[in-house]
C-alpha cells in the first residue's frame, strides 16, 4: 500500500539498535500490537486494553522520571556543583544569572536547594510534618511572582497595546490573508477596514463587559452582555472546529502507521505475494487475532459491555 | 511557627522573584552591570526548579505505594498492576543504567535501549490513547451538538466554517469561500473573543499572584 | 426517531475508520493555499541573516508529533538551509527524542558539526520556571549538554551565544499545550523582547490569534499549517522533504472526509433532534 510515497521495506533484521537500518521485525509488531490493543477499547474495555493501559501508565511514569532525576536532579545538583568547583580550582569567575559569585556561596546556596528537596521527601515518613512545606512555600512564592509578573506585561499590558495598535497601524492587524492571496482582493479597502475593526473592538469591549459583575444587569449592560456571549459562542465554535482537526490528524497518523507495516519486510509470509503478504503482516493478522479473540468472549458472554 | 516560617519563605522568595522582574540585566554599551537580585532570581528558579522535580518523585512513591496494595489486596487488576509495576522499574532500571553507565545495550553508534522502547512501546501507546478522541468527538457530534438556540447555532456554524476552511474540499464546494470565511472569523471575531479571555485571565493570575506574595493567600497550606 | 438517536455509537466508530483507512490507502491530495500567518512564519526565517543563532523549543510529545513533528522536520530543514544556528531546548520531557532523531537525521544531510552549527540541551523541569531559567540564564539553566555531557562553556555556539537571550536572535517553539507558546510569549518574548514563532497543534491555534502579528510573528496552525509550511520548504529546498510534503497533503485528502463526515453527522443529529421534538 501508499507505494506512491515511499518504497516498500523488503528486508529489515529481526532487532536492532541501529537507526540507519529500516525499522527491525520486532519493534513492528510491537508497534501494530500496542496500536491495535488501544483501538480495542472501541469495541468495548477488554484485557488487551488494559494491558496497553498498564503498560503506558508504568512506562510513561518510568520515562518522567528518569527525565526529572537526570535535569531535575543531578544537573542542577551534582553537575553544577562540580562545575562550580572546577570553576573555582581553576581560578574562574563563576557567574550566576550573569551576576559573577564566590564559588563557595555558588556551592552553599545548592546545598541548601539539595537540604530542602530532602525536607520534600521527608513527606513519605512523616505526611504532616513541618518539613515538606518550606520548599512547597518557595516554590509556589516563585511560582506565583513569576506568573504575576510575565503574564501582566504580556497578556494583558502588550496584549492590551498590540489590540489597538491596528487603528493607527494596519500593519499591525493580521488582514493581509484578505488582500493577499490571488483572488480576495478587497474593492473598497478602507470600508473593509472600518467594518472589520468595528466587529473586533465591540466584540472585544461587549466580551470584557460580560465578565464584569460589578455592576447590577440594566437593560443596556444585558444587551452589551448578549453581543459579548455572541463573540464568545462563535470563539468557542472555533475551538471546537479546531479541536476536531487536531484529533482527527491524531487518528489519521495512527493508521498511516500501521499502514506502513503492512510491508514484506514485516509480514510473516515474508515477499511472497500481495494477498499473503498483506494477510500475514503485522496490522492484519495481529488485528484479526485481537478481532476473533473479542468475538469469541463476546458469544460466549464474557465480561460487561461499557462501550 | 509551622504556619509563619512557610509564608516568610513565600513572601521573600515571590518579592525577590518579583524584584528581579524590574531591575536590569548587563548592558555594557550602557555601562549597567548586572543586578544581583537577577543571582538570587536565578538561583530561586533554580531551586523551584529542583523542587518541581522532587515533588514529581514523590507523586511515583505514592503511585507505588497505592499499587502495591491493591496487588495485595488480590482482585481482577492485580495482575495489570504488577505489569504497571514491572514496566515501571524494568524501563527504570534499563534507562538509569545507561544514564550512569552501568551498563549498556548499545554497540558503537547506535541508540540506547531506553530510545528502542520509548519508540516501540511508548510513542504506539500515547499517540493512540490520544487519537481514540477522534472517534469520540464524531459521537459527541452525532448525539450532543444541537443547534437549540442563536448561541448553540453560532458555535455549529463557526465550527463548521473552521472544519472547511482548513481542509482543502472546503474551498471545492464553497467555490473558494471558506477559507476568507475562515480568515475573517478567526482574525476579527475569534481573535476579539480570544483577547477577552486572555485578559480576564491574566487579571485573576494578577490578583491571586498579588495575595500570594503579599502573604494573603495560605490556601495552598491546607489552612 | 428514538432508535435513531439511540443506535449504537459503535456504528459511528465504524464508519469513521472506515472512512479514514479507505481515503487513506486511496492517497491523493494536492497543494493548499498558503496561509498569511504560515508565510510570516517562513519570511520570518528567511529574514535571518547567515550565521544567526535560533532557539528552537521542543514541547511536544507523541500524543502530539502527528500535528508537530513534520512542522518540527520542515522547520530544521529550512533553518540548515539558510545555514543558521540552532540551539535546542525542551520543557516537555517526552520531546528529546525527537530532538535526537530528526537532527540525527537531517544534521549530515546539511554537513552541520555539532557543537558549530547546532547544540541540544534537553529538557528542562519547571514549565514556567523553565521558560524563566532559559530567559535569565542558559548557563545555569544547563550546565552540560544533552548529548554527551559536554560543559556549557566548551561548545563553540554556546560561547557565541553567551548567558542570555540576547545572543539569540529568534525564538521558534513547537507548542503542543501547556507549557508552550503561551508561556514562552510571558516568560521570554515580552521580558526579553525576542521575536517568536510557533507550530501549534490545532487545539491551541485559535489562542495564537490574539498575539499575532505583534507577540507571535508567525506559526504554523494545526496540520494545515505544517502542510503549508512543507510546500514552501520544499520548494526552497529543492525537494528536501518532498516525502513528508507528500505524506502531509495526502492526509490533507483524508481529513477532508473526516470532517465532511462530522459535519454531515452534526445535520443529521440536529434533523433527528427537531423532527423528533415536532413529533412530539
Amino acid at each position: 500500500m501508499f507505494l506512491a510515497l515511499q518504497e516498500a521495506v523488503t528486508e529489515a533484521p529481526f532487532f536492532t539498535l541501529d537507526t540507519s537500518q529500516p525499522g527491525d521485525v520486532l519493534g513492528a509488531w510491537l508497534v501494530c500490537f500496542l496500536t491495535l490493543a488501544v483501538f480495542s477499547f472501541l469495541y468495548k474495555d477488554n484485557p488487551f486494553y488494559k494491558f496497553a493501559e498498564h503498560l503506558f501508565v508504568g512506562l510513561g511514569t518510568a520515562w518522567f522520571t528518569m527525565k526529572y532525576y537526570e535535569e531535575g536532579i543531578v544537573q542542577p545538583i551534582h553537575e553544577y556543583i562540580t562545575s562550580a568547583r572546577a570553576a573555582g580550582a581553576a581560578g574562574e569567575v563563576f557567574e550566576l544569572g550573569g551576576y559573577p559569585l564566590d564559588t563557595a556561596w555558588a556551592i552553599g546556596f545548592r546545598v541548601v536547594a539539595g537540604i530542602f528537596a530532602l525536607f520534600l521527601l521527608s513527606r513519605l515518613i512523616a505526611p504532616n510534618g513541618w518539613a515538606p512545606r518550606w520548599p512547597l512555600a518557595i516554590m509556589v512564592g516563585v511560582y506565583a511572582a513569576l506568573k504575576m509578573t510575565g503574564e501582566t506585561q504580556s497578556k494583558l499590558v502588550l496584549l492590551l497595546a498590540n489590540a489597538v495598535a491596528p487603528v493607527t497601524d494596519p500593519n499591525k492587524l493580521a488582514w493581509g490573508e484578505l488582500t493577499q492571496n490571488p483572488g480576495w482582493r478587497i474593492e473598497n479597502w478602507d470600508m473593509f477596514f472600518s467594518f472589520s475593526m468595528g466587529i473586533f473592538f465591540v466584540g472585544l469591549i461587549c466580551a470584557l463587559l460580560h465578565f464584569v459583575f460589578t455592576f447590577k444587569r440594566t437593560r443596556v449592560l444585558a444587551g452589551v452582555s448578549k453581543v459579548g456571549v455572541v463573540t464568545l459562542m462563535i470563539t468557542f465554535g472555533s475551538m471546537f472546529g479546531f479541536t476536531v482537526l487536531g484529533r482527527i490528524a491524531l487518528l489519521i497518523e495512527r493508521i498511516d502507521s500501521l499502514d506502513g507495516y503492512t510491508d514484506p519486510a514485516y509480514s510473516l509470509a515474508g515477499d511472497s505475494g500481495g494477498f499473503l503478504t498483506m494477510a500475514f503482516s503485522p496490522p492484519i493478522l495481529l488485528g484479526a487475532v485481537i478481532a476473533l479473540t473479542l468475538g469469541v468472549g463476546a458469544l460466549r458472554g464474557r465480561g460487561g459491555d461499557s462501550a | 511557627m509551622k504556619r509563619e516560617i512557610p509564608i516568610l519563605l513565600t513572601v521573600l522568595s515571590g518579592l525577590l522573584v518579583t524584584l528581579a522582574f524590574f531591575t536590569r540585566g548587563e548592558n555594557v554599551a550602557a555601562g549597567i552591570e548586572t543586578h544581583w537580585s537577577k543571582a538570587v532570581n536565578a538561583e530561586l528558579l533554580q531551586w523551584a526548579l529542583i523542587f518541581f522535580s522532587v515533588a514529581f518523585i514523590l507523586g511515583i512513591a505514592n503511585l507505588v505505594r497505592i499499587s502495591l496494595k491493591q496487588i495485595q489486596g488480590g482482585g481482577a487488576d492485580a495482575f495489570y498492576k504488577t505489569v504497571m509495576l514491572i514496566a515501571l522499574f524494568g524501563y527504570l532500571g534499563v534507562g538509569l543504567g545507561e544514564y550512569h553507565g552501568w551498563w549498556s545495550f548499545a554497540g558503537e553508534g547506535e541508540q540506547p535501549m531506553k530510545l528502542w522502547i520509548y519508540d516501540k512501546l511508548f510513542i504506539p501507546l500515547q499517540a493512540t490513547m490520544f487519537s481514540l478522541l477522534a472517534f469520540y468527538i464524531a459521537s459527541a457530534a452525532f448525539r450532543a451538538f444541537r443547534a437549540r438556540s442563536l448561541e448553540s447555532t453560532l458555535l455549529l456554524v463557526a465550527g463548521a466554517i473552521v472544519m472547511l476552511g482548513q481542509v482543502p474540499v472546503g474551498d471545492q464546494i464553497t467555490d473558494g469561500y471558506a477559507s476568507r470565511w475562515l480568515a475573517f472569523l478567526m482574525v476579527y471575531v475569534n481573535g476579539a473573543g480570544q483577547k477577552a479571555i486572555i485578559i480576564g485571565a491574566t487579571l485573576g493570575v494578577l490578583a491571586t499572584g498579588l495575595r500570594i506574595v503579599l502573604g494573603i493567600e495560605r490556601s495552598y497550606l491546607s489552612e | 426517531m428514538a432508535s435513531l438517536r439511540d443506535f449504537d455509537r459503535r456504528w459511528i466508530f465504524l464508519i469513521m475508520a472506515v472512512i479514514v483507512v479507505g481515503l487513506n490507502v486511496t492517497g491523493g491530495g494536492g497543494r493548499l493555499p498558503v496561509s498569511e500567518y504560515v508565510h510570516n512564519y517562513y519570511d520570518t526565517i528567511e529574514a535571518l541573516p547567515e550565521g544567526s543563532i535560533v532557539m528552537l523549543s521542543a514541547d511536544f510529545d507523541p500524543a502530539s508529533a502527528a500535528e508537530l513533528l513534520p512542522a518540527y522536520t520542515a522547520t530544521i530543514h529550512h533553518l540548515f538551509t539558510k545555514k543558521l544556528n540552532i540551539v535546542n531546548v525542551a520543557t516537555w520531557p517526552a520531546a528529546p527524542p525527537y530532538t535526537v532523531s530528526e537532527f540525527g537525521r537531517i544534521a549530515p544531510q546539511y554537513g552541520a558539526e555539532y557543537g558549530e552549527s547546532w547544540v541540544a540541551l534537553g529538557f528542562l523541569p519547571g514549565d514556567d520556571v523553565a521558560m524563566g531559567n532559559i530567559g535569565q540564564s542558559l548557563a545555569s539553566a544547563y550546565p552540560k549538554d544533552d548529548v554527551d555531557e559536554t560543559p556549557y562553556g566548551d561548545l563553540p555556539l554556546l560561547e557565541r551565544v553567551g548567558d542570555n537571550m540576547d545572543g539569540i536572535d529568534l525564538l521558534i517553539t513547537m507548542s503542543a499545550g501547556y507549557p508552550g507558546i503561551l508561556e514562552w510569549i510571558a516568560q521570554v518574548g515580552g521580558r526579553y523582547e525576542v521575536p517568536i514563532l510557533a507550530a501549534t497543534t490545532a487545539v491551541q491555534t485559535p489562542d495564537l490569534f490574539a498575539f499575532y502579528p505583534s507577540q507571535c510573528a508567525g506559526f504554523l496552525g494545526a496540520a494545515t499549517g505544517a502542510t503549508q509550511y512543507l510546500q514552501l520548504v520544499d520548494e526552497a529546498t529543492g525537494g528536501a522533504v518532498e516525502k513528508e510534503r507528500l505524506v502531509n497533503q495526502k492526509r490533507m485528502a483524508v481529513q477532508s472526509g473526516a470532517h465532511l463526515f462530522i459535519i454531515l453527522l452534526i445535520i443529521v443529529g440536529n434533523l433527528i433532534y427537531f423532527i423528533g421534538r415536532r413529533g412530539a
